[in-house]
């Protein structure tokens, strides 16, 4: 009979094979933050292109006031759940930025975006309900399904076709089925085709979950993500966003039109049974939605930075993904040389996001940088030359440099 | 109507199995997905998507964590595949 300990003894002994090399994978510790681009591991400045910091906002000026403004005001924390210990007059201000920036009626916050992701699906979904999930969805996105007796189906990653056959086979009328996908992928880097997406949705009188994670702040003419940009952000019943990527703290957020969100805030277990945003990261929070809503400029210079990025990265001869988005995956395949590029390239100063199994197939490994707007031309012109050098060292652009 | 004999989804289980898997692989209904076909959940999710779109069936998710072994597999398909034959 197997021991409980014998699972994690047998990945502990995995994750040993680097406990004495300069770089571990999923243990880098950053001591220092320089800049929002620019850390230090190991005593060395470390280029960062691997957070989610793509509007730079996590050491503005505004948003450290507003920070250390509700700290004086609030104090550092909540000491618990908003359901238990009280609702601050942040967390409500908040909830009404959210709503004027959507032009939605109601909004909800929530203590992290996975929080959101657990609590609304959970929410909304019981016995006889269908939740019908996009294959690579996040991991909280299959987390909430776990927790909810619902039927859960899955159809083909970004495939409208695929989404209306499962639809399709469902017996009676659609009044029940949540689908939920996300607007930009984190993993790929791709964009879900919205438009479609809406449109099966409607025919089938299925409601629709869009998780925009990585997409808010980051697509649409406000910044309000994916379903904006393809302009479908009316069609869709609830859209999610994240606090910890473009908008530099912790958090999540649902807003809709539908009036009963308000009674999630009984029912979602991951709302009630947890402790609610901290004072400064609401107030922080609160300040970034207003630099996001009034300087669009921000999108822009991510945009041309992420251009620039791809062009170099193809210029050298990474193979890189299809998608022109924030997420640059660059695609390497073996996990063997993945982790060694990952590796090399944190010692010459480069973070980049390693993404091996389970995070991703076998064999189908992926380093992910992530482009800021923050991100400045020095730092690309190097961040490109140390993954010009390292990728040609270990073989992994030889092919198309020869 | 017409009932897809039950060793016809065997072979079809068994067929997927193969093609999905990055090496070449045996699988009988005794295999266990995981620790003899050496499938990770990425893999599974594929299997399952391939199944849905060989036998155009909808296999609930909630089921696929108590599913282990090809045999459970195919007892996860069979009756979707039987309802869909008599719908």
């Amino acid at each position: 009979m197997m021991d409980l300990l014998d699972k994690l003894r047998g990945i502990e002994k995995k994750a040993e094979q680097f406990a004495d090399a300069a770089a571990a994978p999923g243990r880098t510790v950053i001591d220092q933050i320089l800049g929002p681009c620019e850390v230090v591991v190991r005593g060395r400045p470390t280029l960062m292109f691997g957070s989610n910091n793509y509007l730079g906002l996590t050491l503005h000026p505004d948003v450290v006031d507003a920070a250390r403004r509700a700290i004086g005001a609030f104090g550092t924390g909540t000491t618990g759940s908003r359901t238990a210990n009280g609702t601050l007059a942040l967390h409500e201000d908040l909830e009404r930025e959210f709503c004027e920036w959507f032009g939605k009626p109601h909004a909800i916050i929530f203590s992290t975006g996975y929080q959101a992701n657990l609590s609304l699906i959970g929410g909304l979904c019981g016995a006889g309900d269908v939740i019908l999930v996009d294959s690579d969805s996040h991991a909280s996105i299959y987390d909430a399904t776990r927790q909810s007796v619902a039927q859960v189906i899955g159809f083909r990653h970004n495939s409208p076709e695929s989404l209306r056959r499962k639809l399709e086979r469902l017996p009676g009328p659609g009044g029940n089925r949540l689908v939920v996908v996300e607007g930009l992928y984190s993993i790929r880097g791709d964009v879900a085709p919205l438009r479609e997406i809406v449109e099966v949705c409607r025919a089938h009188g299925a409601y629709l979950l869009v998780d925009e994670a990585h997409s808010l702040g980051t697509y649409g003419r406000s910044g309000l993500g994916c379903a904006e940009d393809q302009g479908v952000l009316a069609q869709v019943d609830f859209v999610v966003g994240t606090f910890s990527k473009s908008l530099a703290g912790v958090g999540g957020v649902c807003v809709s039109h539908h009036p009963e969100l308000r009674v999630l805030r009984f029912v979602a277990r991951a709302y009630i049974f947890t402790a609610s945003g901290s004072p400064s990261n609401l107030a922080g929070v609160s300040a970034a939605v207003k630099i996001v809503r009034a300087h669009p400029e921000l999108r822009e210079q991510l945009w041309s930075n992420i251009r620039r990025l791809r062009q170099g990265l193809r210029e050298i001869g990474y193979v890189i993904g299809d998608t022109e988005s924030p997420i640059v995956p660059m695609l390497i395949g073996d996990e063997q040389l993945a982790i060694a590029l990952w590796q090399r390239l944190l010692i010459e100063g480069l973070y980049v996001n390693l993404i091996v199994p389970p995070a991703c197939p076998a064999g189908a490994c992926v380093l992910r940088a992530s482009c800021s707007a923050a991100h400045t031309s020095a730092q690309l012109t190097r961040a490109l030359d140390i993954l010009a050098r390292v990728g040609a060292e270990l073989g992994v652009t030889r092919a198309v440099l020869s | 109507m017409s009932h897809q004999p039950l060793s016809s989804i065997e072979e079809g289980v068994i067929e997927v199995l193969k093609s999905v898997a990055r090496r070449p692989v045996e699988p009988t209904l005794a295999s266990d997905l995981i620790a003899d076909l050496g499938f990770d959940s990425v893999r599974v999710l594929e299997v399952i998507a391939e199944l849905e779109d060989r036998f155009d069936i909808s296999i609930p998710l909630n089921e696929v964590p108590a599913t282990r072994t090809v045999a459970e597999v195919v007892a996860l398909v069979a009756p979707l595949v039987l309802e869909r034959s008599s719908a």
